[in-house]
C-alpha cells in the first residue's frame, strides 16, 4: 500500500494510548476542584467532632438552608457556565433573576393575572433579554461582555422603575405570596434536609450534562467556544449558538430567581446589585470552565458552586465578620484558578 | 501521468464558474474570472498575493458569495451562501490553518456539524459516540493514518498530522471536489511532501483537487492544469505539458 507510508508518522509512534476511563475521568477539570470540596467537608466533620456544640453546620436548620440556597447558585452557574463553554460572559444575570421575579410576582398580585400565564411572561422576559444579549453580540459584534454590562445597568434601573411606590417614589420590595402548591414544587420539603431546590438543581445537572455531553448542540458549544473561526469554515452556525447559550442562560437565571422568591417570599430591587452574576462567573472558574471558551465540565461547575455555597454558610456558621466572604473567596478564585491551569496543563504536556 | 491527464482534460466538467465578479469595499477583487474544473483533475491555483486567489476559493467554499456571476456544479447552477451548502454538494475546503477545533478530540472534530445522530426528535438529537469513534478511525485509516485513539485532542498533533486528520474528514464525507488552500503553508519538507503526495493519490480515487498556493514548485509537478491569477484577473489557463515552471513564474511576477 503506497499510501499508507505517507502517514506513517503516527504509526510508528507509540504516542496515541488509548486512555482507561478512569484515566479520562481523572484528567477532568473538576478533579481539582472536587477534592477541595471533599478536604472541605472533611474539616467540616472534625470541627463537628471536636467543637459538637459551637460548629452547627450538620444541623437540620443549617442544611435546610444549604440545601434551599446552594442550588439557586448552581443552576445560576449551569447557564453562565455553558454560556462560557462557548466563548460568551453574560454579567446581565442578576437582573434578569429580579426583574422576571418582579414581573411574575407583579402580574399575580397586581394585574390579577392567572398563575400560569404570570409564571411564563416571567419566563418570556428573560428569553427576550437573553435574545437581545445575543443578538447584540452576534450580530453587531459588541463584545458581550460590553453588551451584557450595558443590559445589567439597563435591568438595574427597569427595576427600580417597576418597584417605586408611585406614592412615595421610593423602591420598596414586593411580595410572591404563590399559591400552596406552586411554592411546595419550587420550594417544598421532600424529607429530611431535602427540598424541591434540590431536585430542581438535579434536574437541570443532568440535563445541562445531557445537552452539553451528547446533544449535537453541545458539540456546536465546544467548538464554538474552542475555536469560532475553525468551527464556522465546518460549517457551524456559531451565531445561533451563541445566541441560544444567551437565552439558556437568562432562562436559568429567571428560574433560579423564582426559586428564590418563592423562597424567600420577598423580591428586592437591590437584589440587582447584588453581584450574582459575578458569584456564578466565579463559580464557573473555580469548577474549571476555561475563561476564554472551550473547556468546561458540568460536574466542575457543579462542585465550584458546591464549594462557593458551603464557604458562604461556614463563614456565617463560625460567625465571621461580613467583609471576610469577599475575601476568601477571592482567594479562593485566585487559587483554584492557579491548580486548574498549572496542574491541569502540566498533566497533559506530560502525556504528549 | 500525461496521458492520465490527457483523458481527464477530456472527461466532463464537474464544476464551472463563469464570469465572477467580487468587491470588497470599492476593491475589485475579482474581475470576471470564469473557470472550468474537469472530473478527477488536478487544478493548480497560482498568483501572488492579493491576486485573488483567497477570493476566489472563498465563493467556492460558501464563505463569501460572488457579487455577480453564475457557478455551476455538475451541470446545474448552484448558489453557494453558507460553508454547509458547499459542503452538502460535496465541496471540502482544506485551510492552511486548519478548520480543527484544538480543544475537541479527533472524532468530535471529524464529525463537527454532521454529528451521527442516535436518535433525533425535534429538538432533541443525541450523538452516537460508539458510531462516531469507529467511523473517525476508519476514516483515519483511509488515508494511511494508524492512531489508536479517537479520543486525542487535536492540540496534541503536530501541522501535517492535523491536515491528515481534515484530509481524512474531506475524504470520509464524500467529497467530489477538495480545495486546498495553501495546505503546505506553513509545514515542515517532510510533511510538505506527505500532502503531496497525497493530493497525488485523489485523482486515483476520483476527486478533483484545487491547489492553491503561491509557491509554483509545490503544486507543478502534482498539476494537471493551472490557472495564474493576477490582481484579480485570470491571466493563464494552461494545460501543464504546454507550459513550463520559468514560464509561468515570468506570468506570475
Amino acid at each position: 500500500m503506497e499510501k499508507n507510508k505517507k502517514f506513517e508518522i503516527s504509526s510508528s509512534s507509540n504516542r496515541y494510548i488509548q486512555s482507561s476511563k478512569l484515566e479520562l475521568i481523572l484528567r477532568g477539570s473538576y478533579v481539582n476542584i472536587g477534592f477541595l470540596l471533599l478536604a472541605l467537608l472533611l474539616i467540616t466533620l472534625f470541627a463537628t467532632w471536636l467543637y459538637p456544640n459551637s460548629f452547627n453546620f450538620y444541623t437540620p436548620g443549617n442544611l435546610a438552608v444549604i440545601f434551599q440556597h446552594i442550588p439557586v447558585i448552581i443552576i445560576m452557574s449551569i447557564g453562565a457556565g455553558i454560556l462560557m463553554i462557548c466563548g460568551e460572559f453574560d454579567l446581565s444575570i442578576a437582573g434578569v433573576y429580579t426583574l422576571c421575579s418582579f414581573i411574575t410576582a407583579s402580574a399575580l398580585n397586581e394585574w390579577g393575572w392567572h398563575l400560569s400565564s404570570s409564571v411564563v411572561i416571567g419566563f418570556i422576559v428573560a428569553l427576550v433579554i437573553g435574545l437581545i444579549n445575543g443578538l447584540v453580540t452576534t450580530r453587531l459584534k459588541i463584545p458581550s461582555f460590553i453588551a451584557s454590562l450595558g443590559m445589567m445597568f439597563f435591568l438595574q434601573g427597569v427595576v427600580r422603575w417597576f418597584s417605586e411606590n408611585p406614592e412615595t417614589g421610593v423602591p420598596g420590595s414586593i411580595s410572591l405570596s404563590p399559591p400552596q402548591w406552586f411554592f411546595n414544587l419550587m420550594s417544598g420539603q421532600l424529607f429530611g434536609p431535602f427540598y424541591a431546590q434540590t431536585l430542581w438543581c438535579i434536574i437541570f445537572a443532568i440535563v445541562a450534562f445531557l445537552l452539553l455531553n451528547l446533544h449535537t448542540f453541545g458539540n456546536h458549544v465546544f467548538a464554538t467556544g474552542g475555536d469560532k473561526e475553525a468551527a464556522e469554515k465546518d460549517g457551524i452556525n456559531t451565531s445561533k449558538t451563541k445566541i441560544i447559550a444567551f437565552m439558556l442562560c437568562s432562562f436559568c437565571a429567571a428560574f433560579a430567581g423564582l426559586m428564590s422568591s418563592t423562597r424567600v417570599n420577598l423580591i428586592s430591587p437591590a437584589q440587582t446589585l447584588s453581584g450574582l452574576e459575578l458569584e456564578a462567573i466565579a463559580a464557573c472558574v473555580i469548577g474549571g470552565v476555561y475563561l476564554f471558551g472551550g473547556r468546561g465540565t458540568i460536574l466542575g461547575i457543579f462542585f465550584g458552586a458546591c464549594l462557593f455555597g458551603i464557604v458562604d454558610n461556614l463563614l456565617v456558621i463560625i460567625r465571621a465578620p461580613g467583609e471576610y466572604m469577599p475575601v476568601f473567596v477571592g482567594t479562593i478564585l485566585i487559587i483554584t484558578v492557579i491548580l486548574n491551569t498549572n496542574l491541569g496543563f502540566a498533566k497533559n504536556r506530560k502525556e504528549s | 501521468m500525461s496521458s492520465i491527464s490527457k483523458n481527464n482534460n477530456n472527461s466532463s466538467v464537474i464544476m464551472e464558474g463563469k464570469n465572477l465578479n467580487k468587491w470588497y469595499k470599492g476593491i475589485h477583487a475579482l474581475k470576471n474570472v470564469s473557470f472550468e474544473l474537469g472530473e478527477k483533475e488536478v487544478v493548480g491555483l497560482v498568483g501572488d498575493n492579493g491576486a485573488g486567489k483567497s477570493t476566489l476559493i472563498k465563493i467556492l467554499s460558501g464563505a463569501h458569495r460572488q457579487d455577480e456571476g453564475q457557478i455551476f456544479f455538475q451541470g446545474n447552477e448552484v448558489s453557494l451562501s453558507s460553508p454547509r451548502d458547499s459542503m452538502n454538494l460535496g465541496i471540502e475546503t482544506i485551510y492552511q490553518y486548519t478548520a480543527l477545533v484544538p480543544q475537541m478530540s479527533i472524532a468530535r472534530n471529524i464529525f463537527i456539524g454532521r454529528e451521527p445522530v442516535l436518535f433525533r426528535l425535534g429538538p432533541i438529537a443525541y450523538i452516537d459516540y460508539k458510531k462516531m469513534g469507529i467511523e473517525a478511525l476508519e476514516a483515519l485509516r483511509n488515508v494511511g493514518f494508524e492512531l489508536r485513539s479517537p479520543d486525542t485532542p487535536i492540540d496534541e498533533l503536530s501541522g501535517g498530522e492535523r491536515q491528515g486528520v481534515t484530509i481524512a474528514r474531506a475524504m470520509y464525507f464524500k467529497t467530489k471536489v477538495m480545495i486546498l488552500d495553501e495546505p503546505t503553508n506553513h509545514l515542515s519538507i517532510k510533511e510538505t511532501n506527505k500532502v503531496l503526495g497525497w493530493v497525488e493519490d485523489l485523482k486515483h480515487q476520483g476527486i478533483t483537487a484545487i491547489f492553491i498556493t503561491h509557491n509554483l514548485h509545490h503544486v507543478y509537478p502534482i498539476a494537471d492544469k493551472l490557472i495564474v491569477l493576477s490582481r484579480g484577473e485570470k491571466i493563464a489557463d494552461i494545460k501543464k505539458e504546454d507550459t513550463s515552471i520559468e514560464e509561468l513564474t515570468n506570468l506570475i511576477v
